[in-house]
């Protein structure tokens, strides 16, 4: 990453996304789901986004996407090549918006998308890539959809960008805890979030219209997937996910403490050393000898926090478990809604049994 | 010939032609009328799917008909890229009828595609039609067709005289995450800004109910009508129709089925909602803490 990026305050409010744009992310990833491709290297499949920026509305235009190549596994460690394949990359990307140029498509690029599962998945790559882009223009972001929230009924696209505060630390990609700190950066102001408006030009409309006509289409229309009440085991997926980042979240913390005392006694320690240096210093002036030097008590080492990057672990975790945590609040409020709602409707109830003390989880050996 | 073919196009398709369709130059001398274009898909026993497409620059001006073929070809790869179960099967022209240029394009794009194909005789390459003009008599309307060219003339004579165009079945194929976004979009139509904003599933959950009371409320007069000595006529279809809701609703929401179901999932539900809460508390206690 360049040091010499000037971090400038982006000023988009909201996000104007062009319905295209909702329909090329929507197929890409369900094609790719579909193909079960995302079952074997996992998933991230991402894409770049296209757009304009009007300044004076304080508003993102996003008119058009591609695709991006997933990333192949490297298989030789020859730096080389994998420098190559960045190139190519890079290249490719080039190429598709020289074409959309050619197609009076709008050429600049504003932002990236992926998919990650219930809307979270926020990883350092992530949080690199999101400082790339912002890097290159101020008012990028990133569109994260969520495919399994969209399955049941509920298209989920939310907008996020890095704030000034946390694009300054990962410019200098140094996460220790006093500059977290200093900065103020909590896991709730890491990312801004945009609100999302979906617009539609008259053409569109029209043809909208036009396939509402068709018949095969009638028939899906109105499909009943958010009545669905099965939910459970994307539920029980997300619930174990977010144990998962708990648990990552408790490594980190430990390690957080560990870190807080030993600096605490470190500082104790060279405190406690300089006091009797100088106490011996100010005797040995007083006898004329010479000084000694304060060199080797500056040389003990400080203790480092042992995680790798410093503090951002564990500020991701917490973000991530909040979103899980988002996902899981809203369906289960939904389905308990839901649950009331067949009840309703039912002719007969059972007598009686207001009971309501059992759980379906059987003995899961 | 196989016209009994027919083509599943996704919606992102119509979309993107729809987009390019405004796009268009306006600069080439003669204002374009129409824009033309690459289909990407995949064959199945019996229907074509149709899942991409991309525009290309092409120029209809004083009979001098052309195409940029290395855009096309670039396009092609770097699709393939990306996705890589797709190949080319066709071509799309936003225009209301087939004209005799449509014979060299055709020409044209099958060259193309039985280079990319792998299979060794050619597939069936769809031209589809996307009517933006609103002329005629489908003035309000903006149809959609696709054809299959097979060679025709007289019989017995030594080789084919002519092409014909055959028309094949359109129909609409989604993925289920699509069909949700065309949902969401067709919110748009009702604002006066075209604009639609993600909803919260208990928006959703109203709006369907309120759907739901109103088409119940229709049947049930349809139905009394009927009943009232045959003020309206009875259709046995929907009568049978009725029938078979009324028994599978009646099979799958018996009393002590739907008791136990409620009883069951709704402590989970409660208990997951408590944890998640509790997390996102805990976090944000642990915020205060560490940066205070």
């Amino acid at each position: 990453m360049s040091t010499a990026v000037t971090i400038t305050a982006p000023s988009v409010k909201h996000i104007l996304l062009d319905s295209l744009v909702v329909m090329k992310i929507v197929k890409h990833v369900d094609s790719e789901l579909h193909a079960g491709i995302s079952e074997v290297s996992g998933d991230a499949c991402a894409g770049v986004l296209t757009g304009l920026v009007f300044l004076d509305n304080s508003r993102l235009e996003i008119t058009n996407c591609f695709p991006t190549v997933r990333n192949e596994p490297v298989i030789d460690d020859d730096a080389n090549a994998a420098q190559q394949y960045e190139e190519q990359k890079q290249q490719e990307m080039l190429d598709m918006l020289r074409k959309f140029r050619t197609m009076n498509i709008d050429y600049e690029i504003v932002g990236f998308y992926q998919s990650h599962q219930f809307g979270a998945g926020f990883s350092h790559d992530l949080v690199e890539s999101m400082f790339d882009y912002q890097a290159m223009g101020p008012e990028n972001v990133v569109l994260i959809y969520d495919p399994i929230k969209t399955r049941q009924g509920q298209l989920s696209l939310r907008a996020w960008r890095l704030s000034t505060a946390a694009l300054d630390l990962a410019s200098k990609n140094d996460w220790r805890p006093e500059l977290v700190k200093a900065a103020g950066l909590t896991y709730q102001n890491m990312f801004e979030e945009l609100p999302i408006i979906i617009k539609s030009s008259y053409l569109n409309n029209v043809l909208m219209s036009e396939l509402a006509l068709s018949k095969s289409y009638s028939s899906d229309k109105y499909s009943t997937r958010h009545f669905d009440l099965g939910s459970k085991k994307s539920l029980e997926k997300s619930v174990r996910a977010m144990m998962a980042n708990v648990d990552e979240l408790n490594k980190s913390i430990q390690s957080l403490t560990k870190y807080t005392i030993d600096k605490q006694r470190h500082d104790n320690m060279v405190f406690s050393l300089t006091q009797k240096r100088q106490q011996e210093n100010e005797s040995r002036q007083a006898r004329g000898d010479p000084i000694l030097p304060m060199d080797d008590i500056k040389r003990i080492k400080a203790p480092q926090l042992q995680t790798r990057n410093g503090l951002l672990d564990e500020l991701l975790a917490s973000f991530d478990t909040n979103a899980l945590a988002d996902f899981s609040k809203t369906v289960t409020s939904e389905n308990i809604t839901k649950l009331f709602i067949a009840e309703a409707v039912a002719e007969e109830k059972v007598a009686g049994t207001k009971d309501r003390t059992m759980s379906s989880v059987s003995s899961t050996r | 010939m196989a016209s009994n073919l027919t083509v599943n196009v996704h919606p992102g398709v119509y979309m993107n032609v729809v987009d390019t369709h405004m796009r268009r130059s306006k600069s080439k001398g003669n204002a374009q009328e129409k824009c033309m274009g690459t289909l990407m898909g995949y064959y199945e026993k019996g229907s074509i799917q149709v899942t991409n497409c991309f525009a290309i620059p092409f120029n209809e001006s004083n009979d001098d008909l052309e195409i940029d073929d290395q855009f096309n070809q670039q396009m092609i790869s770097a699709l393939k890229k990306t996705s890589p179960n797709e190949q080319p099967v066709g071509w799309f022209l936003t225009t209301s009828d087939i004209t005799s240029s449509c014979l060299i394009y055709h020409d044209y794009y099958v060259r193309v595609i039985t280079e990319a194909s792998a299979r060794r005789e050619s597939p069936p390459i769809v031209v589809l039609t996307i009517d933006t003009t609103f002329s005629g008599d489908m003035a309000k309307r903006m149809p959609v067709r696709a054809y299959l060219r097979s060679k025709a003339g007289i019989p017995g004579a030594a080789g084919p005289h002519c092409a014909i165009f055959n028309p094949l079945r359109v129909e609409l194929a989604a993925f289920p995450g699509e069909l949700v976004a065309m949902q969401l979009m067709e919110k748009a139509l009702d604002s006066r800004r075209r604009e639609a904003t993600l909803e919260s599933g208990l928006e959703q959950l109203e709006v369907s109910t309120a759907q739901m009371i109103e088409w119940l409320e229709r049947m049930l007069s349809y139905v009394e009508g009927v009943n009232k000595d045959g003020e309206k006529p009875g259709d046995a279809q929907i009568g049978r129709q009725l029938m078979d809701i009324v028994t599978s609703s009646s099979n799958n929401m018996q009393p002590e089925k739907l008791d136990s179901l409620v009883k069951n999932t709704l402590r989970d539900y409660v208990m997951v909602s408590y944890l998640a809460k509790l997390t996102q508390t805990q976090l944000q206690v642990h915020e205060r803490l560490v940066s205070a």
